[in-house]
């Protein structure tokens, strides 16, 4: 057995999130290793070209990287510096009606968005103006600020925001679940429909209580569409090539196995072919709990409670997706076109969600774990905003539908994906056939699906084929996030760390959770970060007793994810 | 738009030979960047899974023969990258109907002692080719081997005299005149053609009998896949100080003045450098060039012969190996790394030609099999495999398109190969993927002139590659190289063209520091 050692850090796992921590890392001058079981890095910035139809590239992943060009991690770590790019996208989404009418979310163009909205309701388009106004402020100093560092205890935190208007409007909304802001907020079923679903397939549950500040959050900042040019999984390699520079080692088509204790302390690892990798200093893991705690520091390391709480750590039955993908002689247009020409410009094309009630009944049929009775599929034609990732003239598409991964026993169980993913398929797309005007034979050169056990079996890390591994409930989020004892990145193993999307603040592409956790691992090694990481707790004090200056969030985008 | 930061050298294409070469001139001093129309680099170091997801297929090239001849890898310290190989035991199996099995290994007396059941005198001639081939390989192929071992000057010249008296003959006047099994001659034609791309007569190529024999044995693959090559490869480039542009197609070679100045991309960005190195296929090459080459060299590219065969593959993800019957009476056949069947003589062979020629599907099995999983578990999920068929097939078939067939034929492969391993259906079978050959070109376009480059025949080897005027590496354009599968050596799934090239390149470009 081969032992290597001369590492400060270890990595496991080569999402994009232990790629950021990783390179903080080693730009702190620490010596890194980053081990990855796939050949490639980057985790859900993933795309395969099509083995049938050599040329079209599909996203089988992420797609939409919201704001993420603004981030202060891409700036910090000179991403755009290895080649990435980003395509802003003007027309965020838009809700395609069955009857062909539409709303359209613009990225950017509030005004715009609710003159869409004010043809389904004049006063939800007002209230939305209206909220896009008022709550800019607290998305971006409250609750993004609160995205990119530690989270702070609930108590503390509550005591701090109570004292400033800003804090007091996140209060004002925190408790309440989402579908119930949005129904107070406005009046018309598809409105709220949309508003909502925005939410839901970032994996916020819709019905969970203490989710509330997501929506005015979200109705302020925008959507702030982009994507990454040539695939998303580019971004991959402009991370690869960023830790790469600053001096991580890479192994790829390794799995770690163990996680090697000493004497009550992370000291390395053990992938599956025996070799060992010491850590002087500390291990990272980026995969969820149980794959780090049960699987590889293994369940007789760990306290008895601790033990119970990381085997309860809960998966969504809401975020798994079922996905179709097209490649297309041409691009789709839409029958709503008639209606409103911009949902051909769209991102994001919603077809079969007619209010919240469909919403309500998605949730039903999932946590029943039962398949979905109706579709709402959501998805996108990436090579009409950029044709790099089709061959000339040609495009791909791909439609998402929620549906539980982990079907009851008597709806067959997660094996039955395997024997219907043919059948569903066929359902999406005879679904979808009715909101296109060129859906033809002759027009599709190759589909094929994607069920939720195929997510799981790629990504391990998302159980279920949980896209935010591991739950968006109250349970689940912030300070609790994955469990209590690890949600400041640390765990009760010393030397141990977690910094993909078990943690706060949770799944999606953001690098949030590696962001927070170099922050973190590096105070606790001695070394003063060599970047500014986010200090809402002052921001918020300053907030309180006015003496916050402008100056303070300005690392905080204007327009950052959610 | 605005020109880019200046280079030494811009490398077109990300292939094998394109990240080989610009490793090597960062080597040697130079800065050095990549641009790759793909999205992934590597061109046929690929690993994909169009199986089934945790079914990692290669689904460019698989064995890697040459390391011992060209050892890139240790000179390029691929092992600080994650690159590793690994050497199977057992190498081939030349599997029969008839239930035998001609086994190689990699080691030489257990080869020789394998050939000795069948014909002690094959064996015996074996050895001798082995001894020979390995003095004397270096010497014939020059430049591209400097770094071989090379033999006594004894052992070099008598070498030299042989293999030039067989480097007149075809493969097949080669094996007629040297073996007298069967199954021995074909043998050596199948490790002709996989991986080497040499028919059984194509002229003056004799001599290559004496590299399939020295080779026979030193079959790898690329611990985890082929792709991880390729990220060594690239993550090597990064660690030197280069860099490599994916989606970065060259749309031009610049030429002012007689003289390439840099290239010009799809999205009109013009990087300028020294000397631009075209790793594609030279036609296109002088086509990025526009008119800047003079027509005589045009006239002969023009007429450079692509590959008179192509592959269909078929990618399998299997619940378990296939169990060939032939292990029942040779044990070690489960392990093989290469299986090659339905081409167990020469007349096989000449079938196959026959049919590739005509257009038309082989009506034999005419397949090269590897399961790479039970040499490297991690290519597939827990317990399970992965294995590939390469059938032999004309490029265009006549009077149909291959994608009319694909399905049928690939069924038929799987036939074929359910005629040696029967459990090979319907219930060990998870999943299969085909690629015919126009899939292979829509994929990589590089491949207009076939899989190994254009035809490996002698008109167009060694000096003559891909046109004598060429075949230095240097073009009539000053600062324009070509290297890749259709420059010398040939293909072969090594990078020697890239090795050999990287020396020129340097030398013109008087950089300072000499290669390892």
């Amino acid at each position: 057995m081969k032992k290597t050692a001369g590492y400060d850090g270890i990595m496991i796992g080569g999402g994009h999130n232990a790629m950021v921590c990783a390179g903080y890392l080693a730009r702190a001058g620490l010596r890194i290793l980053l081990i990855e079981r796939h050949l490639e890095v980057g985790g859900g910035l993933d795309s395969h070209e099509n083995p049938r139809v050599p040329g079209f590239w599909h996203n089988v992943h992420s797609n939409n990287h919201r704001g993420l060009s603004d981030l202060m991690w891409y700036r910090d770590l000179n991403i755009a510096a290895q080649g990435q790019e980003y395509i802003r996208l003007p027309v965020s989404a838009a809700m395609l009606t069955r009857d062909h009418r539409a709303i359209v979310w613009y990225a950017n163009e509030p005004e715009r968005t609710a003159a869409s909205i004010a043809r389904f309701s004049p006063r939800d388009a007002e209230t939305f103006l209206r909220v896009n106004k008022e709550y800019a402020q607290m998305a971006r100093e409250i609750f993004f600020m609160e995205l990119y560092a530690p989270p702070i205890p609930f108590d503390k935190k509550k005591s701090l925001l109570e004292r400033s208007a800003l804090g007091r409007q996140y209060l004002e909304w925190q408790p309440h679940t989402i579908q119930d802001v949005a129904t107070k907020l406005f009046e018309h079923d598809a409105v709220r429909g949309m508003v909502v679903f925005m939410s839901v397939i970032r994996g916020y549950e819709m019905d969970a209580r203490g989710m509330g500040m997501v929506i005015p959050a979200a109705l302020a900042s925008g959507v702030n569409t982009q994507m990454s040019r040539g695939s998303t999984h580019r971004l991959a390699h402009s991370l690869n090539k960023m830790i790469v520079r600053a001096g991580v080692d890479v192994v790829e088509g390794q799995a770690v196995t163990r996680i090697l204790v000493d004497d009550g302390r992370a000291a390395g690892v053990r992938v599956a072919d025996g070799g060992e990798f010491c850590a002087r200093r500390f291990v990272a893991s980026s995969v969820n709990p149980q794959q780090t705690f049960l699987d590889m520091v293994g369940r007789e390391r760990l306290d008895g409670d601790f033990a119970t709480k990381i085997e309860g750590f809960r998966y969504s039955q809401t975020t798994p997706l079922y996905t179709l993908h097209l490649a297309l002689n041409e691009r789709l247009y839409w029958k709503a076109a008639e209606y409103d020409p911009e949902v051909n410009r769209a991102f994001y094309l919603i077809a079969g969600l007619e209010g919240l009630r469909d919403l309500q009944e998605l949730y039903a049929d999932c946590r029943a774990r039962r398949l979905p009775r109706a579709l709402q599929l959501l998805g996108a034609q990436p090579a009409v905003h950029d044709p790099s990732q089709a061959p000339r003239g040609k495009c791909t598409a791909f439609f998402w539908q929620i549906a539980p991964g982990d079907l009851a026993p008597d709806e067959g169980g997660k094996e039955r994906w395997e024997h219907i993913r043919e059948e569903f398929l066929e359902r999406c797309y005879a679904h979808l056939g009715h909101y296109a005007t060129n859906l033809t034979s002759a027009n599709v050169l190759d589909r094929f699906g994607q069920t939720p056990a195929d997510i799981e079996r790629h990504l391990p890390n998302m159980v279920g084929g949980d896209i935010v591994c591991g739950e968006m409930n109250e349970h689940q989020v912030l300070d609790r996030r994955p469990v209590p004892e690890c949600s400041q990145y640390r765990t009760p193993i010393a030397g141990l760390y977690m910094c993909g999307a078990s943690t706060h603040p949770g799944g999606n592409i953001t690098g949030a959770n590696g962001y927070n956790a170099a922050g973190v691992i590096c105070r606790d090694l001695g070394i003063e970060p060599w970047w500014k990481p986010a200090d809402p707790a002052s921001h918020w004090e300053a907030l309180a007793t006015g003496a916050a200056t402008a100056g303070a969030a300005a690392h905080i985008p204007d327009r950052a994810v959610v | 738009m605005a020109d880019r930061e200046r280079f030494d050298v811009v490398v077109i294409g990300a292939g094998f030979n394109g990240l080989t070469l610009a490793n090597y001139l960062l080597q040697a001093g130079l800065r050095v960047l990549v641009v790759e129309r793909r999205l992934e680099s590597g061109g046929g170091l690929s690993s994909e899974e169009p199986t089934y997801t945790g079914f990692w297929a290669n689904t460019g090239q698989y064995v890697f023969d040459t390391l011992g001849l060209l050892p890139f890898h240790k000179e390029l310290a691929l092992d600080r990258v994650n690159v590793s190989f690994i050497q199977p035991d057992v190498q081939s199996a030349l599997v029969m109907t008839d239930g035998r099995a001609l086994v190689i290994y990699r080691e030489l007396a257990r080869t020789v002692e394998a050939i000795a059941r069948v014909s002690p005198r094959d064996a015996g001639t074996w050895r001798s080719l082995h001894r020979l081939s390995s003095a004397g390989w270096p010497q014939i192929f020059g430049a591209a081997f400097r770094r071989a071992k090379a033999g006594t000057r004894a052992a070099a010249a008598a070498t030299t005299g042989e293999l030039t008296r067989l480097g007149r003959m075809s493969p097949r006047e080669a094996v007629d005149d040297l073996f007298e099994s069967e199954p021995v001659r074909a043998l050596i034609l199948n490790h002709l053609l996989v991986p080497r791309g040499i028919g059984l007569d194509d002229s003056a190529t004799g001599h290559f009998v004496a590299l399939a024999v020295a080779l026979a044995g030193e079959g790898r693959l690329v611990h985890s896949g082929s792709h991880e090559l390729a990220q060594g490869l690239w993550t090597a480039i990064l660690r030197a100080g280069g860099d490599v542009w994916d989606l970065g197609e060259a749309t031009r070679v610049l030429v002012e003045r007689g003289r390439a100045i840099g290239v010009e991309l799809a999205d009109n960005q013009r990087v300028l450098a020294r000397a631009v190195v075209s790793t594609i296929e030279p036609r296109e090459t002088f086509r990025l060039a526009g008119d800047a080459v003079g027509a005589s060299v045009r006239a002969r590219l023009a007429r450079f012969r692509p590959d008179d065969f192509s592959l269909f593959a078929v990618h399998l993800a299997l619940r378990e190996p296939p169990r060939f019957q032939a292990a029942a009476v040779n044990a070690d056949v489960s392990h093989a790394f290469r299986y090659a069947l339905g081409l167990e003589t020469v007349a096989d062979h000449a079938a196959l030609w026959h049919a590739i020629r005509a257009g038309e599907l082989p009506d034999q099995a005419a397949m090269f099999v590897s399961v790479p999983t039970v040499h490297d578990p991690a290519q597939a999920r827990a317990g399970q495999h992965t294995t590939l068929l390469w059938h032999f097939v004309p490029r265009v078939l006549r009077g149909r398109a291959w994608k009319d067939v694909r399905d049928t034929f690939t069924a038929a492969c799987i036939d074929r190969l359910r005629r040696y391993a029967p459990n090979v259906g319907a219930p060990t079978i998870i999943a299969a993927a085909a690629m015919s050959p126009d899939d292979h070109v829509a994929k990589f376009p590089n491949l207009a002139s076939g899989l190994f480059g254009g035809r490996n025949s002698g008109g167009q080897l060694g000096a003559f590659r891909p046109v004598p005027e060429l075949a230095g590496y240097r073009t009539p354009i000053n600062g324009l190289y070509v290297a890749g599968a259709s420059a010398a050596p040939g293909a072969g799934l090594h990078p020697a063209s890239a090795i050999a090239c990287a020396d020129v390149v340097a030398h013109d470009l008087r950089a300072t520091r000499r290669a390892r």
